[in-house]
């Protein structure tokens, strides 16, 4: 993960924005399937998932708990590519980047 | 005796002849029912190497020890049987109304053995049963054999029958009740067919006898609050399984154009037929009998060419299967082709599973416009996919080989056609991807109906389900080693739980500490969680024994590389995924007391779980047929 975290160096101090998709229970709590995020310059994937959590509340809080407790249990998926977590919280995000965020699933 | 009726129905279709077992109370604490029952008078009463199409074949329909009690979610029946598509232990299971009849006209389970002259139904009603003549039914789907049958005998009985897909021996043919729930895994609507046994109607109108009824309705009602109460219900009950079909597709989880694919890539359209998209088309929720969580639904097609109405909804197995992996983003044509596999009778894992076979091989010359019948094989097709799967239905063309399961048709195929077929053991894989959920590998090769996803494991926890009561560590899931006996614990705590006639749905809302208070409320017994467990590794290891008992090569199944990473996926969430499975197998036969050369639950394993009998047949007279008096000091 180490070519996605220099590539992601932000160059000016302008806020970006990213796409984030979201799913199940998480897009259940949102409302929608999508939502576009701004965060300040420099912000990581860490960044972005508190904000959600203050955003939009609990489930969010369990899907960022849930990534810092351990790999794979939830997916986060950074421009198509899976992010290893916990390491990967502190991806920096680039103006334009597209998140998939998959809570954990009942096995069905 | 309470929570059973300590009678078990012995039909012999052949003469006729229709008798009552008592099993006596030790077997009912032993095995509990489901399969684990099933697998103790199967593994009894029918001789190793039985043909299970033959006459000699013993077929189950077991109830369990809390089915029918007050305790929610303690639907399900169960079937098995010596399966036809892995020649191995066979069994499935649904909920719906059926098992709570079976077990409230005050039967435990029925085995049949022999096979009719003419189609039969058997009949039963309050602890009495007959035969009755089914010839105007043989031929008709299941929709109408249920409508035909209630409208006969009465809109209160609930119906387990076959459609042509069984009568005409498919090997992944399912046992269809209430026009939808779908005991489909293992091929045994064959062994049905080859019975001449057009279905099963059952009514019944007894309350299962409790040892202490308050606290079973105290828990039963703690069950109902606790259920309510927890916040993801609300969402599982809007949508039941599929709301995860798109982000399955997209995380890795499904199976993506036969396994080859990558959700983000090559079906990024899995969202039209995922969680709203699926729910458009419900007509009204469905439930199981007395469920608060009600996660099914009847559905519907209004116009357009896969028009249906009255239809259960495609669950997210059916929709990962026969959308994902098809890349057919079709809404519609899933649920026509999940009506067309209830209607005939047929499981629609392995018959996607085998239409995507079917697609890899046309792709590949291996199978030609002719042998489809005119039918052209594309990816993403739904009007081809549906075509396809009426001829699996029907038996046409290259429909009448791929009826035999993936395996069968790729050795009949030859050439590169067994690359395609993404089966373990003779089973279809289904819609769950190993290297997602690393513990499903070795579950899917070791359990003793390969490639199922139901007995979890560990898998079940690495998919995020938090099971409440189980100290059970943050784990990396991509860390293998070391993770054995946990596995194992969890399957014979799964396999107990299931056997006592559990939804799988309603065990994961609830604190698994609990079953022993239950099964003693129920049954007057002092069960302990120790016990549970040991019962679990009991009926593990018998349906195992069974299989080694048949001669099948238990330790040589391997799944397709597709499945584990070898090699390892270049793009997409599982890109580099490689799972060691020989650790796993090895630490989960080591765990589990088997014997990794040969698949034997060891001799001292076996005597620890009350299996003495399995252990002389493994270890002092292998290879022999058991004896007329061998191993029937549980069942007579």
């Amino acid at each position: 993960m180490q070519d996605k975290k220099q590539s992601s160096a932000q160059t000016n101090n302008c806020p970006l924005r990213v796409t984030v998709h979201v799913f199940d229970e998480l897009r259940e709590c949102i409302g929608q399937a999508r939502v576009e995020v701004e965060l300040a310059p420099g912000g990581t994937v860490d960044t972005l998932l508190r904000q959600m959590a203050e955003d939009y509340g609990e489930r969010f809080i369990d899907i960022h708990t849930s990534s810092q407790a351990g790999r794979g249990i939830c997916v986060v998926i950074l421009n198509r590519r899976s992010l290893s977590l916990p390491e990967d919280l502190v991806c920096t995000l680039n103006a334009g980047d597209e998140l998939h965020l998959i809570p954990p699933i009942a096995g069905g | 005796m309470t929570g059973n009726w300590n009678k078990i129905l012995l039909v012999d279709l052949s003469t006729g002849q229709v008798r009552v077992k008592e099993s006596g109370e030790a077997a009912y604490r032993r095995f509990l029912g489901g399969y684990g029952l099933g697998a103790r008078v199967i593994y009894s009463d029918q001789r190793p190497g039985t043909d299970p199409l033959g006459p000699d074949s013993l077929l189950g329909f077991t109830t369990g020890v809390l089915v029918g009690t007050p305790i929610v979610g303690a639907t399900r029946f169960t079937v098995c049987a010596k399966s036809p598509l892995t020649g191995g232990w066979g069994d499935a299971n649904a909920g719906g109304y059926f098992g709570t009849a079976l077990k409230m006209a005050r039967f435990d389970a029925v085995f049949l053995r022999g096979r009719a002259r003419t189609p039969t139904v058997l009949y039963i009603q309050d602890g009495q049963a007959q035969l009755l003549d089914a010839t105007d039914l043989w031929g008709r789907d299941t929709f109408e054999t249920e409508m035909m049958l209630k409208a006969k005998l009465g809109k209160e009985v609930q119906v387990a029958t076959i459609g042509p897909a069984g009568e005409k021996l498919s090997r992944i043919a399912a046992i269809i009740h209430d026009r939808g729930r779908a005991a489909a895994r293992s091929g045994l609507g064959a062994v049905m067919g080859s019975k001449h046994l057009k279905g099963v109607a059952v009514r019944g109108s007894s309350a299962v006898p409790l040892a202490d009824s308050a606290k079973v309705n105290e828990l039963g009602a703690e069950f109902v609050r606790a259920i309510n109460a927890d916040k993801s219900v609300a969402f599982f009950r809007k949508y039941g399984t599929v709301n995860h079909v798109a982000s399955s597709a997209y995380s890795g989880d499904s199976p993506i154009k036969n396994w080859t694919g990558v959700g983000l890539e090559d079906f990024p359209t899995a969202g039209r037929i995922s969680d709203d998209q699926v729910l458009a088309y419900e007509a009204h929720k469905y439930t199981c009998w007395h469920c608060p969580i009600a996660c099914g639904g009847i559905y519907r097609v209004l116009g357009g060419p896969y028009a249906v109405d009255g239809v259960q909804k495609p669950e997210y197995e059916t929709c990962g299967m026969f959308g994902n992996n098809l890349l057919n983003d079709n809404m519609e044509s899933i649920i026509k082709a999940n009506y067309i596999c209830n209607a005939y009778g047929l499981d629609t894992i392995s018959t996607a599973a085998s239409v995507a076979f079917a697609i890899e091989c046309y792709q590949n010359g291996l199978i030609s416009r002719e042998d489809t019948g005119g039918l052209t094989l594309e990816w993403g097709d739904h009007a081809a996919i549906i075509g396809l799967t009426e001829k699996i239905a029907r038996r046409e063309d290259i429909g009448d080989l791929l009826a035999e399961g993936t395996k069968r048709a790729a050795e009949r195929l030859g050439g590169a056609a067994p690359q395609y077929a993404m089966h373990v053991g003779g089973q279809e894989l289904v819609a769950h991807d190993p290297r997602y959920a690393p513990t499903f590998a070795v579950n899917y090769e070791t359990d003793a109906t390969p490639g199922r996803h139901t007995q979890f494991g560990l898998a079940l926890i690495e998919m995020g389900v938090r099971l409440k009561g189980l100290d059970v560590p943050d784990l990396d899931k991509y860390e293998i080693a070391g993770k054995g006996e946990l596995n194992a614990r969890l399957l014979n705590l799964m396999q107990a739980v299931f056997s006592m006639g559990m939804c799988s749905f309603v065990f994961q809302k609830l604190d698994v500490r609990i079953w022993p208070e239950v099964i003693n409320a129920v049954t007057g017994w002092n069960y302990t969680f120790e016990e549970l467990l040991n019962t679990g590794a009991r009926i593990g290891a018998l349906r195992q024994s069974f299989n080694v008992r048949e001669g099948l090569p238990v330790t040589e199944f391997r799944l397709p590389g597709r499945a584990t990473g070898h090699p390892p996926a270049a793009t997409g969430p599982l890109a580099g995924i490689a799972i060691d499975v020989d650790t796993q197998r090895r630490e989960t036969y080591q765990a589990r007391g088997w014997d990794a050369r040969n698949g034997k639950p060891l001799r001292e394993v076996l005597v620890q779980l009350d299996l003495a009998d399995v252990a002389a047949d493994l270890y002092e007279r292998p290879g022999d047929l058991p004896p007329e008096s061998h191993a029937r000091q549980e069942a007579e």
